[in-house]
């Protein structure tokens, strides 16, 4: 077990802002560089299987790791002499002969950690694993250079930590209409209504974020363009919260860095089934996503990034599933991509750590191209770590 | 002898060292001679299931073992976890009704210090009970009781701690989160020594703790200064023997009971106090609740209720009793705080990490809805680690809760009177003069009167 540091939130904000650490003063609460870009984070929650997402199928050891599991010809989309889709991302295969998607493999950190709720808190706060911290990537940069919590918005019911900051967190809202009506109802929207004055204390606290979710509803509820869109996302929660945030980007909404997530993926058991129906799911949302992005002019000024919290066993169980591993691929979707296609050299299934995948690429430096190049704000403060940025835009 | 508190004191009081306090019993503590003393009993019984007996589960948990075939496993897991939901059912509902405030209040506290998660109720029962039992006595007891009890042994891999192969888990978490707090004057090579002399712990086949010698290392070991052949008890005496202990602990014990912020001076006074009496627990306490500065008007209403503080309000005082058992469950995970889950060894957030602008709107809507019997929107995430085939439809519902609220019943304990209003007794904060406003326009009968309160941002304080 490796050492680690707690950095709690209480010790680094005091009461009032002036005496908030210097890092955070850093462009405060005005990203100067900020020319509308988007970035919509999909998390897909379960650790995905990426051996049966992007299939090295020339490699003997994928077949004989997964006899019954590997993919046969007729379950898989070949768009490399070596690699092949699983068939039910087709409409994502059709994103990728546009050249709108770069193919990161071999994702991860040092010394993985194969809990979900540990390996999704370091790929949400960037810490290293042997770090416990209180805060996350997306609300640091909120801290840092956003003056709203509707600048963040994880399209869901409940705020992830990868948009809690110190001093800001995101919004969580599936639908703005359907959270003014549930939440700012009653008493709790006529309380919301104050304008006054407040002091630091948690009193007044309180007042501050209710106001801020009343500000945000109103904010997201006036730039929700609802025009009858041409293109059909799956009407499960996940395709529809990637048709809020389109709609959203389409109104004009203020919100710099969009997260949504799709859950599942912890395939112990019977993979091939489960995992293709999410697959596809996914692929239909983010197809349908780009479809109404450039309908409304907007595909241009957004980057989706897709990851999991970890990847899986090269080898298969005796369940026809797999158990939980480490580097996995991660998908970055948009319209000028630096390499669009296979980011870089595929998984190594020869040399292994405990039989899991071993990283080639930190994630970090996948939040640090996409801080650096795509939004123009430097990433070694908000990720508190000095990585180079991997260059994707 | 405590001085005598007035109404303001003896609601702050209770807000911190138990649950709040209704008009009707404000009034008879205002009455009674030592309001203070009532809250440290000289005796806490063990709090017991009501639908099987403590055997019970211990014998299902042993049958469990011992089944390899899985279709017979399963009706044991179904039970299993029945168990479980139920024995989480039980200690809130202890929380809630519990005749000592502060008995309750400090097993909280202390499931926050000693996190620990837990799956097995058998453990989780026994786990609850030397917190309730031992979490106002002598420090050092209730430290060797919970490092012994099957459930943080289970938790910490202690019983993975070997001779040959120590597992050094146990040992720098006793150190960084039990004792000491971070970095204070121990490194790596300092752990490893210490992990040594806790080798050979481990429970036997009745989750009782059990000393197996022929894992133990009994050679030198060298730490903090330290040399000898210690055990672990050895090591908790050297630990405690340390003033940092004392120091680690007041701070964290006046973070919770005082201010989100700490003063020094104050922290400092309850250190020595606690490190004085040798880490007994029940002088530290009466030591804070009796201190000027603990009732300082700046203090009052400081804090930011807890989620498992905000719920047991609602259960306690509204006599609240969903007609679905897994409801308060339901609901402790929607507020992200559920008994025998903490999110990881560090325990639970604080204070304003428990708020962000959805979290905040949910906690505000959620007493009159409860209150009113309409329909709650839920939502938490999936916790994989704890179910892998957890469904996500499950973690996204709207349920209406069947509260059966008898008012006129609440209307005996929460009323007006010559010396305090409703807002006095409820919130320990003053409304903000815009909600006051807004409350003075509300209709004058009791039940939209409470209604209003519990929906402002001051319930929200405690």
């Amino acid at each position: 077990m490796n050492r680690r540091h707690f950095l709690k939130q209480s010790g680094l904000v005091t009461a009032g802002t002036l005496l908030a650490p210097a890092f955070l003063q850093q462009g405060w609460g005005n990203n100067l560089n900020y020319r509308g870009k988007k970035v919509i984070i999909v998390q897909l929650s379960g650790g995905n299987d990426g051996l049966n997402t992007i299939v090295p199928f020339t490699n003997d050891i994928y077949h004989r790791s997964r006899p019954r599991l590997a993919l046969r010809p007729d379950e898989r989309i070949a768009f490399d002499p070596d690699f092949a889709f699983n068939k039910a991302l087709k409409p994502f295969a059709e994103l990728y002969d546009r050249g709108y998607i770069s193919i990161i493999n071999n994702v991860g950190y040092p010394n993985p950690n194969r809990s979900h709720f540990r390996s999704m808190d370091i790929w949400h706060t960037a810490s290293g694993s042997d770090k416990i911290w209180q805060s996350g990537w997306v609300g640091r940069y909120l801290d840092a250079y956003c003056n709203h919590a509707y600048n963040g918005l994880e399209v869901d019911a409940t705020l992830s930590l990868a948009l809690k900051g110190h001093k800001l967190k995101g919004i969580a809202m599936e639908n703005p209409e359907q959270f003014r009506k549930a939440f700012l109802a009653g008493p709790v929207g006529r309380i919301a209504q104050q304008t006054d004055l407040l002091n630091e204390d948690n009193q007044g606290y309180l007042y501050k974020i209710l106001r801020s979710a009343r500000e945000g509803a109103e904010h997201l509820a006036a730039h929700h363009s609802t025009r009858t869109s041409q293109t059909d996302f799956p009407s499960t929660p996940f395709g529809q919260s990637l048709k809020t945030i389109a709609e959203l980007i389409g109104g004009e909404a203020e919100t710099h860095v969009y997260y949504a997530s799709l859950s599942g993926f912890d395939t112990h058991a019977q993979q091939r089934g489960a995992q293709a129906r999410l697959l596809s799911e996914y692929a239909e949302g983010v197809a349908a996503l780009v479809a109404e992005l450039e309908d409304s002019g907007h595909f241009d000024d957004t980057l989706i990034f897709t990851f999991s919290e970890f990847g899986r066993r090269v080898a298969q169980n005796a369940s026809n599933g797999t158990d939980h591993g480490a580097a996995n691929n991660a998908f970055l979707i948009g319209k000028n991509l630096k390499h669009p296609g296979l980011f870089n050299e595929g998984p190594n299934l020869a040399e292994l750590n405990r039989g899991d995948l071993i990283h080639t690429v930190d994630f970090r430096g996948i939040y640090a191209g996409i801080l650096e190049q795509w939004l123009g704000v430097s990433s070694k403060v908000i990720l508190q770590h000095d990585i180079a940025p991997l260059s994707i835009v | 002898m405590a001085p005598k508190l007035n109404a303001d004191q003896l609601l702050h009081l209770y807000a911190r060292a138990g649950f709040g306090l209704s008009t009707r019993r404000l009034e008879a503590l205002l009455d009674a001679t030592d309001a203070l003393d009532a809250l440290f009993p000289k005796h806490v019984d063990k709090m017991l299931p009501n639908w099987t007996s403590a055997a019970a589960m211990l014998a299902l948990r042993k049958e469990l073992d011992q089944t390899k075939d899985p279709q017979q496993r399963e009706p044991l897991r179904i039970q299993k976890r029945a168990n479980q939901r139920a024995t989480q059912n039980l200690w809130f509902e202890q929380m809630a009704l519990g005749e000592h405030d502060l008995v309750e209040k400090m097993a909280l506290f202390w499931h926050g210090h000693f996190a620990c998660r837990t799956l097995e109720s058998y453990d989780a029962l026994n786990y609850t009970n030397i917190l309730r039992q031992h979490g106002l006595g002598d420090f050092k007891t209730l430290l060797t009781k919970i490092s012994q009890s099957a459930a943080m042994v289970e938790f910490l891999h202690l019983s993975k701690n070997k001779k040959r192969q120590p597992n050094e888990d146990f040992a720098r978490e006793l150190c960084e989160l039990f004792t000491l707090g971070r970095d204070q004057g121990y490194g790596e090579a300092d752990i490893k020594e210490i992990a040594r002399c806790f080798t050979g712990w481990t429970i036997d086949e009745n989750r009782a703790f059990y000393f197996d010698e022929a894992q133990h290392d009994f050679g030198t070991k060298r730490f903090m200064g330290n040399d000898g052949h210690y055990s672990g008890e050895d090591v908790f005496t050297i630990l405690l023997e340390n003033k940092q202990t004392a120091n680690f602990l007041a701070r964290k014990l006046y973070v919770y009971f005082v201010h989100p912020v700490p003063n020094q001076q104050e922290v400092q006074a309850l250190a020595d106090v606690l490190y004085e009496s040798n880490y007994h627990l029940e002088t530290a306490m009466r030591f804070l609740f009796s201190a000027p500065w603990f009732y300082a008007p700046h203090n009052m209403g400081a804090k930011i209720k807890s989620p498992l503080e905000l719920l047991v309000g609602l259960r306690k005082h509204f006599d609240l009793e969903p007609l679905g058992k897994g409801s308060w469950i339901l609901l402790q995970r929607s507020l992200d705080q559920s008994l025998y889950a903490p999110p990881n060894v560090g325990g639970w957030p604080s204070d304003r990490d428990w708020i962000d602008a959805s979290r905040l709107a949910f906690r505000l809507q959620l007493p009159q809805l409860l209150m009113n019997n309409a329909e709650v929107q839920l939502a938490f995430r999936e916790d994989y680690d704890a179910n892998p085939m957890e469904s996500s439809t499950g973690t996204r519902q709207a349920r209406r809760f069947n509260c059966t609220v008898d008012w006129r019943r609440i209307g005996e304990f929460f009323y007006e009177t010559d010396a305090f209003g409703l807002t006095h007794v409820l919130l320990q904060k003053p409304l903000r003069p815009e909600t006051e406003q807004l409350y003075k326009q509300v209709p004058r009968d009791l039940t939209s009167r409470i209604l209003f309160l519990v929906s402002t941002p001051e319930y929200q304080l405690c």
